[in-house]
């Protein structure tokens, strides 16, 4: 019998303030590996809204940002 | 650099309230924009200055009335109050959900800034009158129906854009 094993990775997400995901990331510098996304997230205005997700399993790790859009709110509901 | 503002109250919602929005709000986004706004700049309850009964969150999830679970628990932060609990503390099988939110909007006026308001719909707002002798002894906690909901927020959302604007100068 073969098994297959499938791996997920578990993620979560929350709206956090631009000014605490640019502390979050200056003090873990190995938060984020995307260098794209940390340059956009220290290149914001502190007060600017993001929907961070990171990994259950490893909640120190970003690996992904997203500026809230008008879109993302009319749609929310 | 952030700017942290004490606003005059803290806000529970309920489930008919954020139906309403849903299904009758041209302009949800904004709406739900501010909220996020309220709860990420809150000095005394970050991302909780605005919450709602967790039971209610997952039916609206579960209805499907939350499409974006994420985005929405920033702008209504899902608190649990242990209904299990309570039910053994107060007289059993009786107690109702509306009672529950109302224990829980009671709980809220016990920590800064020691006012809070439960944002609703008028159909829903009548459930809640049947406790008005409870109501009638608590002074710093209020019902409001849609408008009048809308105003709060929008009175809150104020706060911050002015304590931005000053920070700017």
């Amino acid at each position: 019998m073969n098994t297959k094993f499938i791996m997920v990775e578990l993620t979560f997400s929350e709206i956090e303030l631009a000014g605490d995901v640019k502390s979050f990331i200056s003090f873990n510098s190995n938060s984020c590996d995307d260098e794209n996304l940390k340059e956009m997230a220290l290149a914001s205005d502190d007060d600017e809204l993001f929907k961070v997700t990171k990994k259950i399993a490893s909640p120190l790790k970003i690996i992904n940002i997203e500026k809230i859009t008008d879109e993302m709110l009319e749609n929310a509901l | 650099m952030v700017v942290y503002v004490s606003y005059s109250h803290r806000i529970l919602i309920d489930y008919s309230f954020i139906k309403w929005i849903s299904e009758n709000v041209e302009k949800k986004g904004t709406i739900i924009s501010r909220m996020l706004r309220i709860n990420q700049n809150s000095k005394e309850h970050k991302k909780e200055n605005i919450v709602i009964w967790e039971k209610d969150f997952n039916k609206l999830c579960e209805e499907n009335i939350i499409k974006d679970k994420d985005t929405i628990r920033g702008s209504v932060f899902p608190l649990e109050i242990g209904e299990d609990l309570l039910k053994n503390i107060i007289d059993g099988e009786n107690i109702d959900d509306s009672l529950i939110r109302l224990i829980l909007g009671v709980i809220m006026t016990k920590e800064k800034p020691f006012q809070s308001v439960l944002l609703t719909t008028k159909e829903e707002k009548k459930k809640y009158q049947r406790y008005k002798p409870f109501l009638e002894k608590i002074q710093n906690f209020s019902i409001k129906d849609e408008e009048e909901s809308l105003i709060i927020l929008n009175d809150l959302y104020r706060s911050y854009s002015c304590e931005r604007d000053l920070c700017r100068r």
